[in-house]
């Protein structure tokens, strides 16, 4: 759309904190239950900055919640490509892949967004972490016989 | 340490409904059913992870799919004052009109021009000016953002 080197955002001369603000914003609407507009400011946060992982990773986030799981993956991959260690986005992927039925995709990210978390004090990783239980209790309500197998579950008791 | 049985309790009393994940365990069934790659590894992925859960944080699991980075003030956004004042986003939107109008004479005539990027961008600096005189938006002191001061 223009330039590789210069984001709509930089001609705009909209500043990092100015554009984490609209962020904010877009997250306010978001925990407000008012999607359509939260959907709104991340579109345009996108278009503004392509290469803002945290636009990428909040509109993957709210398409996950409207189940428009393709362009969601889209997003979400694009925002772990550009900061790695997010946890968001793969907490959604993990929930993505599940209703895709994709388990080991999902149990993939799942572990990744867990172990970014170590002292389990992101909400994110938490729920992560409530989806792996849940995984857990299909896993063994449908197999008598994993105690027949070593799943490191020396702790569990 | 912790029990097992106080995590699935968890479980059982309706922790994934509260996030709005009841209704995954059809699914998790059908993958799993359905998997051709490594059943096992994937198991004892998830048995590792649940067996190193130190408990107690599930209570505070994000009930929605989380958003990420613009959740988190602390780590994006050290100043208490607000940038996006009234004025501010006039500028945005006087510079949006500008540069909207300098793309559209390079690419009248164009088939493959794409203005929709900046209708995208139009839209959203409308949204967030809607939002400026919005007092519910801005008076929901415990949500993360500071905007108080965006009253013009």
């Amino acid at each position: 759309m223009v330039g590789k080197t210069q984001t709509v955002r930089e001609k705009l001369n909209i500043s990092p904190q100015e554009f984490a603000e609209m962020g904010r914003v877009g997250a306010i609407y978001y925990q407000q239950g008012n999607f359509d507009k939260a959907r709104t400011i991340f579109e345009g946060l996108v278009e503004l900055d392509p290469q803002s992982a945290n636009a990428h990773s909040a509109l993957g986030g709210l398409l996950t919640l409207q189940q428009e799981d393709e362009t969601a993956i889209e997003h979400l991959n694009r925002a772990i490509q550009l900061n790695p260690s997010q946890i968001a986005p793969y907490v959604n992927l993990g929930e993505i892949y599940i209703r895709q039925q994709k388990i080991e995709e999902s149990v993939a990210n799942l572990k990744k967004a867990i172990e970014l978390d170590p002292d389990e004090t992101d909400a994110g990783a938490n729920r992560a972490r409530a989806m792996v239980l849940g995984i857990y209790q299909v896993i063994k309500s449908d197999n008598e016989n994993l105690d027949e197998i070593n799943l490191a579950t020396e702790k569990i008791n | 340490m912790f029990g097992i049985g106080k995590l699935l309790g968890n479980v059982a009393g309706g922790l994934l409904e509260k996030i709005g994940l009841g209704k995954i365990a059809p699914f998790v069934k059908m993958g799993l059913n359905a998997m051709t790659g490594n059943w096992l590894g994937v198991a004892q992925d998830v048995f590792g992870l649940v067996s190193k859960f130190k408990g107690n944080s599930l209570d505070g699991a994000s009930k929605q799919p989380p958003l990420g980075g613009f959740e988190n003030p602390v780590k994006n956004f050290a100043s208490q004052n607000n940038p996006l004042k009234g004025n501010r986003l006039a500028d945005m939107f006087k510079g949006l009109s500008d540069l909207f109008k300098g793309f559209k004479a390079l690419t009248d005539g164009n088939s493959g021009n794409d203005l929709g990027g900046l209708g995208k961008i139009f839209n959203a600096l409308k949204a967030l000016t809607e939002g400026a005189n919005n007092n519910q938006l801005y008076n929901n002191r415990l949500s993360i953002s500071q905007f108080t001061n965006i009253q013009a």
